[in-house]
């Protein structure tokens, strides 16, 4: 068995606002069961750039969001292909 | 009938200079004399009596040696923490069992709310009686009543107060909200619930009333005293702060006094292991782990050592706690021979168990590695793999979360 990483970024669906902003997001798994959940509030955001100098770089623009069941979760954007995924930080 | 709902009441309890008052319901053949109390390793006026202040000038944060200059007959008793501490936490225990929210203020003050109560009593002189009988008598609290909880801060700090003509107002003062203004104008600065530096400054440049403070425009104030001076500025506005309760928390405690003080440390130790013992069979721990363990150590000075651990798991298995005791004790530096001793559990939970390591480690015993094999060796068989795994840090300093740690199987 090769090493798995833990913590693996899952794809998600986001609406996003004209700023760009996450407004709504789809959850994996049985609790989101795919439906756009409201987000209530950006809690935080960061940026991440790492490898520029090498063959992958990697840029994504993470937010912790509060969302309107209560629940907080860590998003990112993907700066190079502009996708969204969600994670455990 | 039922008396219609009061929607804002609040009181205010106040034992006027708790410490003092402490010591002299212990010994009342000093009331009326100058007396103050100091802390024996801070040669500082902590709490001075009327007869002290007005006659002789001596006044709380006075140096010790200034305080008798002024008054050779000053009588300076030694201050005991841990004896207020524990009558304040009575008084405020008495005050929950009559109202619901309780609001500790600091030593000798609580604000509770009043609305829900007015209904359960006869009058409101009932009501009152009740709030003040949680304090003892021989301390000679008062209570505050207004419609804000400043008011009823206000009001209880001139109850049982002589005026200028030499009349004693009553133990209670009630403020309606129709007579707030009248109230607060005359009431001194030295009342607000400020700084002493404000009080200072204030007096420095001629305001010496409530009236006079409500009179300056408010963006002074504010430019003057800053975060402080908005607060007060919102009070004198009538703005309504909310009875903040006191966090209820389960906890049990046990403590063992000594007829001869512990001098040893070995003896304190021991000490310790037969109270924690005991705080862990109390019968209301009822097989809950607890959050926090605080031990706390009494001089017979009433001076007091105290150690509040934070555990990483919630627990309450001997050798755990006394891992995390034992060290507290031996390391700590007493104030003096110990005369009683406490271990106190706090934030008492149910337990949810406890997970042990589940891969087998050199400090596993032998049937449980062999146990452990022979169910991954089943696993094997069934599967072709162990589906075993375990984590291995690879990168835990990476702030990309999936570089940190990345699971290998177990063979």
């Amino acid at each position: 068995m090769t090493p798995r990483p833990l913590n693996a970024p899952v794809r998600i669906p986001v609406q996003v606002d004209p700023a760009g902003e996450p407004r709504a997001i789809g959850l994996p798994g049985p609790q989101g069961r795919g439906r756009a959940v409201e987000v209530a509030q950006v809690a935080e955001r960061w940026r991440i750039d790492e490898g520029w100098w090498g063959p992958s770089p990697l840029s994504r623009l993470y937010y912790r969001l509060a969302l309107i069941d209560g629940r907080l979760v860590t998003v990112y954007r993907d700066l190079d292909d502009g996708t969204w995924w969600t994670q455990r930080s | 009938m039922v008396p219609p709902r009061n929607p804002d009441m609040f009181g205010c309890l106040v034992v006027p200079r708790f410490p003092l008052a402490c010591e002299l319901g212990d010994r009342p053949e000093l009331w009326g004399r100058p007396v103050v109390v100091a802390h024996a390793d801070a040669p500082v006026v902590w709490s001075a009596s009327p007869a002290a202040t007005q006659t002789h000038g001596v006044v709380e944060g006075q140096r010790l040696s200034e305080a008798m200059g002024r008054c050779p007959s000053l009588v300076v008793l030694d201050a005991r923490p841990a004896r207020y501490e524990a009558r304040d936490a009575a008084i405020l225990d008495a005050l929950e069992r009559v109202v619901p929210g309780v609001e500790p203020a600091g030593l000798g003050t609580a604000y509770v709310e009043l609305a829900s109560l007015a209904r359960c009593y006869r009058s409101p002189a009932a009501l009152h009686a009740a709030l003040l009988g949680c304090a003892p008598s021989e301390l000679r609290p008062r209570l505050g009543v207004g419609p804000t909880k400043f008011v009823a801060g206000l009001a209880a700090s001139l109850a049982g107060t002589h005026d200028r003509s030499g009349n004693v107002a009553p133990n209670v003062t009630v403020v309606d909200g129709s007579e707030v203004a009248a109230f607060v104008t005359p009431v001194p600065v030295t009342a607000l619930p400020v700084e002493a530096e404000m009080i200072r400054r204030l007096r420095l440049v001629g305001i010496t009333t409530v009236g006079q403070l409500a009179a300056l425009p408010r963006h002074a104030l504010v430019a003057q005293f800053g975060a402080q001076g908005m607060r007060l500025v919102a009070l004198l506005d009538g703005a309504a702060e909310p009875v903040r309760p006191r966090p209820r928390e389960e906890r049990v405690r046990e403590r063992l006094a000594f007829p001869e003080p512990l001098t040893s440390r070995e003896a304190v130790l021991a000490a310790a292991a037969q109270v924690l013992r005991r705080v862990l069979r109390h019968p209301r721990r009822r097989d809950r782990v607890a959050r926090q363990l605080v031990v706390r150590a009494e001089t017979e000075q009433g001076r007091r050592w105290e150690s509040r651990v934070t555990l990483r798991h919630a627990r309450c298995d001997h050798d755990g706690l006394w891992v995390t005791l034992a060290p507290a004790l031996e390391r700590a530096s007493l104030p003096g021979p110990v005369s009683e001793l406490s271990v106190e559990l706090r934030g008492l939970r149910p337990s949810r168990g406890w997970q042990g390591e589940l891969l087998p480690t050199s400090r596993a015993s032998a049937e449980r590695r062999e146990r452990i094999e022979e169910g991954m060796r089943q696993l094997r068989t069934r599967y072709g793999r162990t589906l075993v795994g375990r984590m291995v840090p690879v990168e835990p300093w990476s702030r990309i979360p999936e570089r940190r740690w990345a699971l290998v199987e177990l063979e």
